[in-house]
């Protein structure tokens, strides 16, 4: 059983205060992504639980045991970093053991422990190399079968996949979540890559300068994101944002597009007729006229394109209207000049609303 | 022809001569750029350590001897007289002692300090302390020194302290002279080394040291598997400095040595400065000189080898 737990955890680098008291719930075998932009303290909050920072205040707790105090080596942690670090002048196998070899532990054992992360990893023409030798990837399944060998309780993952070009990263992660599959232990994973996120965790849990802004799956901080930022970070291209009044009836009312948006009736708390929320949407729930499904219920609006990037399956156009730029996608795309007028239809089933003082969300919390 | 690429016949077509031209030309310029650059550098080493050099070694050959003997072939004689010079013995023996002592205590002695220092509270307060000798002239280190081990010196008085009066002569004993001088050489040497060895530390990425930690390795076993193994390019120069250094020990020597009888006995360029100048066997004293030159040549030749095999190593 390995579940970690931090409470109130605070780090303090001199008056500088990093990490603000979070607490966390990390489940036995599950896989917990932090993300966050830089500086929120994913990195730092990381490198507490590896015992490699001290805990300036509250505690932390791996298997239900307070190891503030402990070194790292006690932990029962691995730990697989960003720049591999893999030890320059062993070869492949040396790094794989030396772990191993330091704790004293059997010969035999080593080698079977080794021979199973080989064969897993699929390092098996590499051993004799040097870390060297490798490309990125195969240096950076030497560092997971580094942390593999050690059959750590928990697994740490810092930022693993940022050196790597897209197409080993869309490998590696493939690879990972194989792994953990496999070997079923608890994976703590920082990444500022929303993407690796979404696509790796159980539970995402989004950071920002030292504090958790949300925690929950993948799907949760999606579609029910808790603030504006959470909003904005999740998602690729990122929400689009608009001022508008609250009218009669839950209407939305955003300048210069003519009719208001209906928000789905009892989904929000609204305030009161003619205060200000913010209407974020996504860009797939900008529909262009005639790309992608009709919404069931939705608003019409015209603005002007100034910018398209086809990627090929659909185009992403940036369009303006009255000085309010947003981003939409268009699915079956077609040749878009920039400067054409198109006719774009908001779904209003999957508007979100948030308060523009606290930044949080208007959604109305179910039970 | 339109947007495409040229079959393989097309381009088995092509001119293979002028194909290569190009990278022929640029090869040219590039050389000659390389020998502009390199010419005043080449012209120095040449008049001022080649041709020196050579003249040493020719010098060895004849029996020069202040203003006479300088056009007299004298073969192999003067070497001959090394093998049966007792002072040359005494003193290459003592110039293995120094290199010895230099080869480990100033590169110890660095490395432990170093470490102490590395990030430690006040370290650039102990690193100056510890540079500081450096600055001094070795004469003026010397000189201090001499006084240290004077008969009514400090190290006498402070010995006495303990074990009663000590009127010891630590410079004017055979037996403790050598090893007195190179605890003096070590004080003020150790500086440099030191500094190196803190760079050297530094450059260490700090991610396989903390990836060592979390392997299960103990401050310990992180020194001696992760720490030393990539500090040792830094070690290997200290190294070379330090026994070079110990090699042409001269001036420490010389000052503290000043009353000693037996001086000429406690190292080879010791030696050689004695033969030249005081006794003006100047052919003689060439050949001492080109001994010393190869030996010295013969170590640097094996760190440049170990160089080259703890860089591949860590490649």
């Amino acid at each position: 059983m390995a579940e970690v737990r931090l409470v109130n955890l605070v780090k303090a680098f001199g008056r500088q205060i990093a990490i603000k008291g979070i607490n966390l719930v990390i489940e036995d075998k599950s896989f917990v992504a932090l993300v966050g932009p830089s500086g929120c303290g994913k990195s730092t909050t990381l490198r507490m639980i590896a015992g490699l920072e001290t805990v300036s205040w509250g505690d932390i707790r791996i298997g239900g045991e307070v190891v503030n105090d402990l070194p790292s080596r006690s932990r029962g942690v691995a730990m697989v970093f960003q720049s591999y670090a893999l030890y320059p002048h062993m070869s492949v196998r040396a790094n794989l053991s030396f772990g191993l070899r330091i704790s004293g532990e059997p010969r035999a054992e080593i080698d079977r422990r080794v021979a199973d992360a080989v064969e897993v990893l699929e390092l098996g023409p590499y051993l004799d190399r040097r870390p060297s030798q490798l490309s990125g990837g195969q240096r950076q399944r030497v560092a997971m079968g580094r942390a593999m060998v050690r059959e750590p309780r928990v697994f740490l993952f810092d930022e693993p996949l940022s050196n790597l070009d897209a197409k080993l990263r869309h490998q590696m992660r493939a690879e990972i979540k194989k792994l953990h599959r496999r070997i079923q232990n608890t994976v703590v994973y920082v990444t500022h890559d929303q993407v690796e996120a979404m696509t790796m965790a159980d539970k995402i849990v989004i950071m920002r300068d030292g504090r958790i802004e949300q925690v929950g799956s993948p799907a949760e901080v999606f579609r029910s994101p808790a603030n504006i930022f959470v909003a904005g970070f999740i998602g690729a291209p990122q929400m689009n944002f608009f001022r508008g009044r609250v009218g009669p009836g839950g209407a939305i009312f955003v300048d210069r597009i003519g009719e208001p948006v209906l928000a789905e009736p009892g989904a929000f708390v609204l305030p009161a007729e003619g205060e200000e929320v913010i209407l974020g949407l996504r860009p797939e729930h900008i529909v262009p006229e005639n790309h992608g499904m009709v919404p069931r219920r939705s608003v019409c609006f015209k603005a002007t394109v100034t910018m398209s990037e086809a990627l090929g399956n659909e185009t992403l156009l940036t369009a303006a209207f009255g000085g309010v730029e947003f981003v939409a996608r268009m699915a079956d795309p077609r040749e878009v000049e920039d400067g054409e007028t198109i006719e774009f239809r908001i779904d209003s089933d999957r508007i979100h609303l948030f308060d523009p003082v606290t930044e949080g969300t208007l959604r109305r919390v179910s039970n | 022809m339109g947007d495409r690429s040229m079959s393989d016949s097309e381009l088995g077509a092509l001119d293979a001569e002028r194909l290569g031209s190009a990278d022929v030309r640029q090869r040219r310029r590039n050389a000659l750029t390389g020998a502009l650059f390199a010419a005043p550098a080449l012209l120095f080493v040449t008049s001022f350590l080649l041709y020196p050099v050579a003249m040493n070694v020719w010098y060895s050959f004849t029996a020069w001897r202040k203003f006479e003997g300088l056009g007299e072939w004298a073969g192999l004689a003067n070497y001959q007289r090394l093998a049966t010079n007792p002072n040359f013995e005494a003193a290459a023996i003592n110039t293995g002692i120094w290199v010895i002592a230099s080869l480990v205590l100033p590169v110890a002695l660095a490395l432990a300090l170093a470490v102490l220092l590395n990030g430690a509270r006040f370290s650039d307060t102990a690193k100056t302390l510890f540079f500081l000798p450096r600055v001094l002239a070795p004469t003026a280190a010397g000189v201090i020194w001499y006084y240290v081990y004077a008969p009514n010196g400090v190290l006498n008085g402070f010995l006495s302290l303990f074990v009663g009066p000590v009127d010891r002569g630590w410079l004017f004993e055979d037996s403790t002279i050598t090893p007195a001088i190179i605890v003096a050489f070590v004080w003020q040497t150790v500086g440099l080394p030191m500094v190196l060895l803190l760079i050297g530390l530094a450059a260490i990425p700090r991610d396989p040291i903390e990836a060592a930690q979390i392997d299960g390795a103990t401050p310990g076993q992180v020194f001696l598997h992760v720490t030393l193994p990539l500090l040792l390019p830094t070690i290997l120069v200290v190294v070379i400095i330090s026994v070079l250094a110990g090699f042409t020990a001269f001036d420490h020597i010389w000052v503290m040595a000043q009353s000693f009888p037996g001086k000429r006995r406690l190292s080879l360029t010791v030696l050689m400065y004695y033969e030249a100048f005081t006794n003006n066997a100047w052919a003689f004293a060439s050949a001492i000189a080109v001994v010393l030159g190869g030996i010295v040549l013969a170590v640097t030749w094996l760190q440049a080898v170990l160089q080259e095999r703890v860089d591949r190593m860590l490649k």
